[in-house]
């Protein structure tokens, strides 16, 4: 062994780190949107791809050169503006200006993240809250769907129609869809990654099998939001289609699940996705817009310092998996005998 | 069937003792910087001549354990925190412990767990159940496999002592899964005792923790953990009447091809120790002294090892930087590994905002500082450094 001439690296314990860092859970998020991605880019062919990727590239910039301004170490490696970027994607119709892809992201990464302090010190959901600005702002362009091309080589024809969404075609005329199945799986008009509730639900539950999202904020809102359907229609397809038409699905399992913007407590997840759910319902059944789920996350993020100091973390105390007297130890007749 | 406790992180085994190697033993240096032991006296001054095993520092209660010179020589100085003896090279050994009563002999030989605490006391507490702690649950350290691979007699030994000391105890011998070779080695010679049971645990950190270990194993109040190189030098003890100056430790890490393990007398000094490492590939970033969840990183390579540092560890990867550190995202991690039921990602928020009610109630004062939630932090937030100014704040 050499002499050190190198000066020795000095840090508090302990000296060794999960490799599950922050960039391994957004990589997993990237990798659950991953099939809802390919989906949309064959509903609505290669302009999906590219917004999908022009987001990203917004956020990404946006986040690196924000952090370079406030003189801060770079964090785009956290992959966490990635996700950002591809759900602000995912919210967006096919038909949006590039101009207004980079409004959202700079919104959501500078206005919404940085200026908050980044990751972890934003007090909303950066994707609700810039997609909740665009619906509000340019609600023109965010309301012009495309119906479904099918096919990855696919562009949007000079002549195509705009047309109304399932839940627009709900609130306007009360007429529940033909094919609830197709809605189902995606091939309707919508956002770009929104309209397959199937494989989102898949990358929800990817999710949720590997620790990452709680499964509690997801299952209430979707519950809250089924139930309540329910109540109003007393029908079962009017139900379905609230469920699986519009960005509920998208919303529950990849906004609200946030776990910065939404209550530490187990208890309080449930609420917040209730919460989620009552705003959703309120905003799709009585507001003039068609759909409320995006602004029903934001408005949850904004309760969330209540939840969490009505229903607070509690100190849960040892418990032992297993307890064993002494009178255990006694009688002495070892197996392997 | 594997017992466990709730909480705990898998750090993974990242270093193996190849069977068939052998613990090796360093020689003395010139000099032994021997740290005194928190709560004990030196009873040496400077000048003095010391005998090798000669006790320099005695514990000023019945929970620590004295401690004695590995070498003989001169004492060049001796402050309350520190005694510094200039070896002669000769090893004159002092006369042979006398004592009969087992309790004393233990005391006065300084038989400690890797805690510092005294073995005398716990056989002195007259436990109805002691409990063998043959557990490894950190990464590289392999002490235990060590020992129990070249030491099993010692510890067949130690555990019939300890059933003659104390008539009525039981005894039961914890291994975790991957010790099982060696176990079931011990488990054959000790088929026909009444009173010894063996049961295996896992191997999550902080299993090898006493208090864990008791939680996991027993209700019983009564109950002592005593660890393996513990209940090895419970037994030398005993047949030679000498007092304990050695310590069994690991020297491994990433930047070592294998896990080496060393006896090592109080006192020597880190660089020492690596010198004697055969099996380096690069040079380290980091050299930490302790086990890598709760060890001490080092800058001074002339830090002395005592009895309670079971490894010294040189690594490298990158992993272990402080890179990445962002802000909490509140992800809920900690809260599930936590093995004291703890809320570190709360405990945190709170210390931030000066809430020392909060704090309270959150119970910050049970931490154990072991790193567990600093382990699993996807943010890598260093955990424990706050929960420590944390609960300097809620006393
Ligand atoms: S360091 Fe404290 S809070 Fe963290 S896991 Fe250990 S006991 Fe729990
Ligand atoms: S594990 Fe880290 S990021 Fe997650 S809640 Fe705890 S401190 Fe925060």
């Amino acid at each position: 062994m050499k002499k050190h001439k190198k000066l020795l690296l000095v840090s508090a314990s302990p000296h060794l780190k999960t490799a599950q860092a922050t960039s391994w859970i957004m990589f997993n998020v990237l990798i659950a949107l991953l099939p809802s991605f390919v989906a949309s880019c064959y509903f609505f062919g290669r302009r999906a791809l590219f917004i999908t990727l022009i987001s990203v590239s917004f956020s990404l910039g946006f986040e690196y050169l924000s952090r370079l301004m406030m003189g801060k170490l770079p964090t785009v490696s956290d992959l966490s503006c990635v996700v950002t970027g591809v759900i602000i994607a995912f919210c967006l119709p096919v038909t949006v200006p590039v101009w207004l892809v980079a409004v959202a992201n700079f919104f959501a990464i500078v206005i919404v993240k940085q200026c908050f302090g980044g990751i972890g010190l934003n007090i909303v959901n950066p994707a609700a809250a810039a997609l909740s600005l665009l619906m509000v702002s340019f609600t023109a362009s965010m309301t012009k769907f495309i119906a479904p091309l099918l096919g990855f080589a696919q562009i949007i024809p000079e002549d195509a129609t705009v047309v109304t969404t399932a839940l627009s075609q709900l609130k306007a005329s009360g007429q529940t869809p033909q094919n609830l199945f197709n809605i189902f799986m995606g091939n309707t008009a919508g956002n770009i990654g929104e309209t397959s509730s199937f494989l989102l639900l898949i990358g929800g539950v990817y999710l949720i099998v590997r620790r990452i999202s709680n499964w509690r904020i997801p299952v209430s809102f979707i519950g809250t939001v089924a139930i309540i359907s329910l109540v109003k229609s007393f029908d079962f397809t009017f139900m379905l289609t609230q469920l699986f038409s519009g960005t509920l699905f998208l919303a529950a399992f990849f906004m609200a699940v946030d776990p910065v913007t939404s209550p530490q407590s187990q208890s309080g997840k449930v609420v917040f996705g209730v919460i989620c759910g009552v705003a959703t319902c309120y905003i799709r059944f009585f507001g003039t817009y068609t759909e409320g789920a995006v602004f029903a996350v934001l408005i949850a993020n904004l309760v969330t310092p209540v939840i969490d100091s009505l229903l607070p973390v509690k100190y849960k105390g040892v418990r032992t998996v297993e307890k064993k007297k002494l009178s255990d130890f006694l009688p002495k007749r070892r197996k392997a005998q | 069937m594997l017992l466990t406790f709730r909480g705990g992180v898998d750090a993974g085994n990242k270093s193996e003792f190849l069977s068939g190697s052998v613990i090796n033993t360093i020689g003395a240096g010139e000099t032994l910087v021997l740290p005194v032991p928190f709560g004990c006296t030196p009873v040496v001054e400077a000048g003095e001549r010391v005998l090798a095993g000669q006790v320099v520092a005695v514990s000023d209660n019945e929970y620590g354990a004295s401690l004695s010179s590995a070498v003989s020589g001169t004492v060049v100085k001796a402050t309350a925190s520190r005694i510094t003896i200039e070896n002669d090279g000769e090893n004159t050994l002092c006369d042979r412990l006398e004592a009969d009563d087992p309790i004393t002999l233990l005391r006065d030989a300084g038989v400690t767990d890797r805690f510092g605490f005294s073995a005398a006391q716990k056989v002195a507490n007259a436990p109805a159940l002691y409990i063998i702690s043959c557990v490894e649950d950190q990464p590289y350290m392999v002490n235990v496999q060590a020992l129990l691979s070249c030491r099993a007699d010692e510890f067949i030994g130690g555990i019939k002592l300890l059933e003659k000391i104390s008539e009525n105890a039981h005894i039961v011998i914890c291994t975790t899964p991957d010790l099982s070779e060696y176990a079931s080695k011990i488990s054959e010679a000790l088929m026909e005792d009444e009173r010894v049971q063996f049961l295996t645990v896992s191997g999550k950190y902080p299993q090898s923790w006493p208090h864990i270990l008791k939680r996991t194993v027993t209700t019983e109040e009564s109950c002592e953990v005593i660890g393996t190189e513990e209940l090895c030098n419970i037994y030398r003890v005993f047949k030679t009447r000498m007092p304990v100056t050695e310590k069994i430790v690991t020297l491994s890490g990433d930047c070592m091809r294998r896990a080496e393990v060393f006896s090592v007398p109080y006192g020597t000094c880190v660089s020492t120790l690596i010198k004697a490492g055969t099996s380096f590939k690069r040079e380290p970033l980091k050299v930490v002294k302790g086990s890598v969840m709760n060890g001490d990183a080092i800058y001074n390579m002339r830090s002395p090892i005592d009895r309670t540092v079971s490894s010294v560890l040189t690594l490298f990867d990158h992993q272990h930087r402080y890179a990445g550190e962002s802000h909490c995202i509140s992800c809920g991690r900690c809260d599930n590994v936590c093995p004291e039921g703890l809320s570190p990602g709360s405990i945190i928020k709170a210390y931030k905002l000066n809430d020392t009610a909060t704090l309270s109630r959150l119970s910050v004062s049970s931490c154990t500082l072991c790193g567990c939630c600093s382990f699993i932090c996807p943010a890598r937030v260093n955990l424990p450094l706050i929960l420590r100014s944390a609960q300097l704040m809620g006393e």
